[in-house]
């Protein structure tokens, strides 16, 4: 997986380039959003991490023009970091096509999950296989597979570990699982999701990873750390 | 001491020496008026002087008097005074009348005359006339009943007049002086009634040229608080924002020495752990900047409510809880929510640093192993936020000091900074909210509750949401 990360500041760009290699990203860093113009004609990255107090043009004013240009690029997924954490940045740059912000300063754990899980869901509507520490899921075959083997899922919970593993390290509430398995039956209730997420607990011991709760919130997806 | 008025003075001014002026010209106005009175008065007594005065014949080297009983009663009668008479011949003699009846001691032609007979006082007159032997002299008088009357009345009724004069001189200067002084009161009025952040110029028109200047040099000192505040809110964001890049390189590359020097195998109490008490000293110095950020940024007038958005509270918890989840987690903590569907109208990201700062604080005070649960909902019209911890509780003596910034309590933890609360007090306060220190429901612990009115709610009854 390839990371352009666009950062004028030498300490912090030393910093993501150290953490998201560490990550196990192929990263490469441009100080201005003119090399960013160069790096992404003649290169293919998976997501890019782009500061919007970029010398010259600004970080909005790139995003902006890479939205409208005519090659693959244009979709590629993109992490706004900025110093400013007003609402109007972070509105500006949704609007603008950015797919997560990160205000400064951050945690790199926390940058990197975002990152991950950025990647995960623009990579599993191209490719079709989703990973989360050791599971694998193969979304054409609807296969989950540990290291221990193929797990079996009924569809319902094949609905909701699709859902999970595409927002892994996030909390995902009831109702967003609900949405997910609300195809296969109206009159599912909150409980329902209590059961399924209990039974898939069930399936996926010893597989790496766990389905934390958050009282009242919902439900995480999370490796488990060895 | 009072401060001196302008109210007072100008009453003091005016009323005193209006009423000494109208004083002075009503006393000289009634002398004036009962002038002629007096004269008429007289005039009829000299009348009768004349008369009698034409009865004194000369005989044989004496002087006569040729007046009978009936021209005395004649000359007597008067419908109200008594009038007395005396005629006195040359050698000093009484021819008639009211012997013990007295003149003035010099008699220069008619001379009118006052003195008291008979225990009463008189007006008279003394009218010398020219014998062959000598001067006689006619004296008559009569009591002062008319004359009293004539000058009680016309005391009377200039009395009235003048008090009537008075009384609304009086008037006219009250209304004038509070109808001139108006425009001041209603500009003190107006600054008064204004929220101390409100820096909008006053309006002039319709104000009087005196109070113009004034309303002026008002506005000029508004306009330059308000720049000065501008420039003050500006030079601590820039700060702020200046502070986040380089903590942000500092905060990755000490994560990334923390993760090198477990990797290597540093021994415990060594470079690891330091690195470790520098990752959290350069954590605290993040949360300072961020604080420090948003009370600046919270330093807003409340009636500028651009940005003001109709935001589901329990989505807003939701997403608190599940920022911090990782913080809790570390603790071994037991973060969890319970909403229930309400929105209000307020600036998103004032309601995240509310929740962010009393999650915060739970997470903070609260021992391991604990729970910490954020409730929001309908109350009374309003809506509320709150967060309940399990920990040792606020002491009811520190509730009112915890809100101060910088403050922190005697048995706060180290790493706060003591600004969590006073940000929550100042947004807050923005919308009118309380907030409310309480005790939690069950065992130790605290409920810290952020009530919003009613007018920051905005209809949204949602049914009771169950996640």
């Amino acid at each position: 997986m390839r990371i352009l990360v666009i950062e004028d500041d030498p300490l912090v760009a030393d910093a993501l380039l150290g953490g998201l290699r560490d990550a196990g990203f192929a990263v490469d860093r441009v100080e201005s959003a003119e090399k960013a113009d160069l790096a992404i004609r003649s290169e293919h990255f998976d997501l890019m991490v782009l500061d919007l107090g970029l010398p010259g043009i600004s970080g909005l004013d790139w995003l902006r023009r890479l939205r409208t240009r005519s090659g693959p690029e244009r979709r590629t997924p993109v992490l706004i970091l900025t110093a400013r954490d007003g609402i109007d940045d972070r509105v500006d740059g949704l609007n603008l096509g950015a797919d997560d912000y990160i205000v400064k300063p951050f945690v790199l754990r926390e940058l990197i999950a975002r990152s991950r899980a950025l990647i995960r869901r623009t990579g599993a509507s191209v490719s079709s296989s989703t990973q989360v520490g050791e599971l694998v899921m193969d979304a054409s075959r609807r296969e989950l597979h540990s290291r221990a083997g193929l797990i079996e899922l009924t569809p319902r919970e094949w609905s909701i570990m699709e859902y999970l593993m595409l927002h892994a390290n996030t909390v995902v509430s009831k109702d967003k699982l609900l949405q997910a398995i609300s195809g296969w039956d109206d009159n599912l209730g909150p409980n329902a999701i209590e059961v399924y997420i209990s039974r898939l607990r069930g399936k996926l011991e010893g597989a790496g990873v766990l389905i934390r709760t958050v009282r009242g919130v919902g439900y995480r997806l999370e490796e488990t750390v060895a | 001491m009072k401060p001196p008025s302008i109210r007072t003075r100008l009453q003091l001014w005016l009323l005193p020496s209006l009423v000494l002026i109208l004083g002075a010209f009503s006393v000289f106005d009634f002398h004036r008026a009962i002038e002629p009175v007096e004269a008429a008065y007289d005039a009829a007594l000299a009348n009768t002087a004349f008369a009698v005065s034409a009865r004194l014949r000369a005989e044989k080297g004496t002087v006569a008097l040729d007046l009978d009983d009936q021209t005395v009663a004649l000359l007597r009668t008067d419908l109200i005074d008594r009038i007395f008479f005396r005629v006195i011949s040359p050698s000093n003699e009484t021819l008639a009348g009211d012997i013990g009846l007295k003149g003035p001691e010099n008699i220069v032609g008619a001379t009118f005359f006052d003195a008291v007979f008979q225990g009463k006082p008189v007006r008279g007159i003394a009218y010398p006339v020219a014998t062959p032997i000598g001067i006689s002299i006619v004296l008559v008088a009569e009591t002062t009943v008319k004359r009293d009357k004539a000058r009680r009345d016309m005391v009377a009724s200039r009395l009235v007049q003048d008090l009537a004069v008075v009384f609304f001189a009086v008037l006219v200067v009250w209304f004038s002086v509070r109808g001139v002084l108006r425009p001041l009161e209603q500009l003190a009025s107006q600054v008064q009634a204004r929220s101390p952040s409100d820096l909008k110029p006053l309006p002039e028109n319709g104000s009087p040229i005196e109070v113009l200047p004034l309303i002026d040099a008002l506005n000029r000192l508004f306009g330059r608080i308000g720049s000065t505040q501008d420039g003050q809110r500006r030079f601590i964001e820039n700060a702020a924002h200046q502070l986040r890049t380089p903590l942000a390189g500092l905060q990755g590359q000490v994560e990334l020495a923390v993760r090198e020097a477990s990797s290597l195998g540093a021994p415990a109490g060594g470079l690891a752990d330091r690195l470790a008490r520098i990752e959290q000293a350069t954590s605290r110095v993040t949360r300072l900047a961020n604080q420090l950020l948003t009370l600046s940024r919270s330093d807003r007038p409340t009636h500028d409510t651009a940005g003001e958005r109709q935001l589901e509270l329990a989505e807003l918890v939701a997403d608190s809880v599940a920022i911090q989840i990782d913080r809790a987690i570390d603790r071994e903590q037991d973060l969890g929510a319970e909403t229930q569907a309400v929105s209000i109208r307020a600036i998103e990201w004032e309601l995240r640093e509310v929740l962010s700062n009393l999650i915060d604080n739970a997470i903070r005070y609260t021992p391991r192993g604990g729970q910490i649960t954020v409730r929001c909902g309908p109350d009374e019209g309003g809506a509320f936020i709150e967060v309940e911890d399990s920990g040792p509780g606020i002491p009811a003596t520190e509730r009112d000091r915890v809100f101060e910034r910088f403050y922190r309590a005697p048995t706060a933890p180290a790493g706060g900074s003591g600004l969590g609360l006073s940000i929550v007090q100042e947004i807050a306060s923005l919308y009118e909210a309380r907030v409310e220190i309480g005790d939690a429901s069950r065992g130790t612990g605290t409920v810290v509750r952020v009530t919003f009115p009613e007018a920051v709610r905005r209809a949204c009854p949602s049914p009771v949401a169950d996640t």
